[in-house]
């Protein structure tokens, strides 16, 4: 009897501890990610080669759904990220630049970038 | 709110794939751990199973809404545990694997120790949203903190590890008896291979962005979920006693469950009108699989019912027979003590010690004194069979010249035969002594009742007693050999019984108690020997032949 009560509340101890983390961690993670939104996005918006340094990429190897050979890549509030429109977020980092800080395509870094032709 | 269709367009050729990779494999476990749980519910190791089945299936089906979402708050959010999910059932099925291995009835409180703190720092991670760095929105993936890869590795290998060293340990506790290493190698080596190649994809997807592989390795879920199928019902690790046909026939009810659901995802009308007949139908063979299920349940209950009655009823029956051994033991004792004296006043009014009878009352008293000795004999009877049964017959052996003491019984018995217009011969052919090793008691009683038998279902002839040896077999036979009314082979297999008579020799009204045969036998076979019968059929004599083995 004393045995199986021990049985019962070492697996219970383990039952309420995982439940206690994965309840807590859905609920925070809900809490951050759904509800207050305090996390960035990473989007990428057009860019003409001729006059900016943009990163870019050869689409016959990888494209992602936006099809952008030469973008620039924005950080911006996930707040925000429901403003976008057009399949693009142009309208909130171009247009109000204030809003989105850009990442800038460094050569250095390992960045593949477009050559700006003066 | 409508987002930019990134996350549906990312994974527009694989999600009906990913709806089988995930969905199918999560039902499965799930049902394996609720199968363990419901049959075994009493083992802590069941419980800590469907834990893991429970766990994993919670992380196939929340990296399965990844597959499927298109809403990126969503979609973080899913993400940002993900990693937890999977440490917690690395840690799980290792918990699993050190209950079976070591038989422990309770979780030790250095293990809790152990998975807590392995889990805290995932934890902590995952509640201040530390998993995540950002959201990559052109690809739709998350840019997961490198920690976390690092650490979902190391645990997975930890586990891997633990679970290899428990099993060496394992096959060294029980000396290497081959059933049980098999046991162990197939639970350990399919649940290493498994968080082997899962945690091995997660680690190539998130170093190369491929997700896409994950997928793939989910398809070694299956192979696992079979194995251990076959461990937990086949070689029986949690004391199941669900048949794997049920399962298999379950596991059917839910591929076909899933089929039906994937044609949901279509907007085709048709394939609608498909799914809803196929959930109709895979409904109503889920519920006649279940009602099977739990039919050959309560079937296996009410044999286990039966067997326990049976087993308490022989028991009793056990009881109730040397009971009435018991008993007849003491009532034949208290019969034979008055039946003694009567016989023995008989005699003397019979040979005249009381004065001179007249001819008519010395008619009856042979007739009383006939009856009181088959009353005699008939009490020994029931004495000796009371003492076979209980195990409390008593032999002294020595050696017994078998051959002189049948000669002997036969010149015994040769008035009587006389009397009855019988010849009663005895032959002899012997090359060796004729020793043998008995009580000679039980062996001339064996004779006398032989003899006897065969005098008194001979009404005409002769019966013949042949001594005879083979000293090559080392066996001594005297065969009883008569001429009289024979025996059915219906009657031979029925005649060494208790209280078993040949139906002729009921109907020629022989007084017989059926018990002088079996008695005869017992004895003879508890001293090494034997007697057997043979005839020809009815009317054509019979031959009884006593064997044992010479000295």
């Amino acid at each position: 009897m004393e045995r199986s009560r021990q049985n019962q509340k070492s697996f219970y101890i383990l039952l309420l501890a995982l439940m206690s983390i994965v309840l807590l961690s859905f609920f925070s993670a809900f809490a951050r990610f759904v509800l207050a939104k305090d996390y960035n996005f990473h989007v990428e918006v057009p860019c003409e080669p001729s006059e900016n340094n943009c990163f870019t990429r050869d689409c016959d190897d990888y494209c992602p759904p936006n099809g952008l050979e030469n973008y620039k890549v924005f950080v911006m509030p996930a707040t925000l990220y429901a403003q976008c429109d057009n399949n693009a977020c142009e309208n909130i980092c171009v247009d109000n630049n204030n809003l989105c800080s850009e990442i800038e395509c460094s050569s250095d870094a390992g960045d593949t970038c477009s050559l700006v032709i003066e | 709110m409508d987002f930019l269709n990134t996350c549906y367009e990312t994974t527009n050729s694989i999600r009906p794939l990913a709806l089988y990779s995930h969905l199918l494999p999560a039902i499965s476990i799930l049902l394996l751990g609720f199968f363990a749980l419901r049959f075994s519910k009493s083992l802590l190791k069941a419980k800590v199973f469907a834990l893991f089945t429970v766990v994993l299936s919670l992380w196939l089906i929340t990296d399965l809404v990844l597959w499927h979402s298109n809403n990126p708050y969503w979609f973080a959010m899913f993400w940002s545990f993900l990693d937890l999910l999977a440490i917690m059932f690395y840690l799980l099925l290792a918990t699993f694997i050190y209950l079976d291995f070591s038989n422990n009835k309770f979780i030790p409180a250095w293990l809790t120790t152990v998975f807590l703190t392995i889990l805290t720092i995932p934890f902590l991670l995952t509640v201040t949203g530390l998993t995540m760095e950002y959201f990559d929105e052109p690809n739709c993936e998350m840019a997961v903190n490198s920690l976390v890869i690092s650490y979902n590795l190391y645990t997975a290998w930890f586990s891997i590890l633990a679970i290899l060293v428990m099993s060496i340990v394992k096959c060294y506790a029980v000396a290497f008896k081959r059933k049980e290493v098999v046991r162990v190698l197939v639970l350990a080596l399919s649940s290493a291979f498994f968080l082997g190649i899962v945690s091995g994809a997660e680690q190539i997807a998130n170093l190369t962005g491929v997700f896409e592989v994950i997928l793939y390795s989910l398809f070694s879920l299956p192979i696992f979920i079979l194995i251990l199928t076959y461990s937990i019902i086949e070689q029986q690790t949690l004391d199941t006693n669900v048949s794997t046909f049920v399962y298999a026939r379950l596991l059917f009810a839910i591929f076909v469950l899933v089929a039906g659901f994937s044609l949901f995802l279509s907007d085709d009308k048709f394939e609608f009108a498909t799914f809803g007949v196929s959930t109709i139908v895979t409904f109503g063979f889920g519920y006649l699989l279940l009602r099977s299920a739990r039919r050959e349940m309560k079937q296996r209950e009410e044999i286990e019912k039966l067997a326990y009655g049976l087993e308490r009823a022989n028991e009793r029956l056990q009881i109730l027979d040397k009971q009435k051994s018991e008993f007849v033991s003491i009532a034949s004792h208290q019969l034979r003590s008055p039946l003694t004296a009567i016989r023995g006043y008989v005699s003397m009014m019979a040979e005249g010690s009381f004065g001179q009878l007249p001819e008519k009352a010395q008619e009856i008293l042979e007739r009383v004194n006939e009856s009181s000795k088959f009353m005699a004999t008939s009490i020994n009877d029931f004495l000796d069979v009371s003492r076979i049964e209980s195990g409390n017959m008593k032999y002294e052996y020595m050696d017994v010249n078998l051959k002189d003491q049948a000669e002997h019984v036969v010149d015994d018995l040769r008035a009587d035969a006389v009397k009855r217009g019988l010849m009663l011969l005895y032959r002899s052919d012997m090359q060796g002594t004729g020793l043998v090793r008995a009580d000679a008691g039980k062996t001339q009683q064996i004779f006398h009742n032989l003899i006897n038998n065969a005098l008194k279902y001979t009404p005409k002839g002769s019966v013949t007693v042949y001594a005879h040896d083979d000293v090559k077999s080392k066996k001594m036979y005297v065969d009883i050999i008569d001429t009289g009314v024979g025996l059915s082979s219906e009657s031979m297999q029925k005649l060494f019984g208790k209280f078993a008579r040949a139906k002729i020799a009921s109907s020629a009204n022989i007084m017989g108690t059926g018990l002088g045969l079996f008695v005869a036998r017992e004895m003879a076979r508890a001293m090494g020997g034997d007697i057997t019968v043979q005839s020809e059929g009815e009317g054509k004599g019979s031959t009884f032949t006593i064997s044992f083995p010479l000295v």
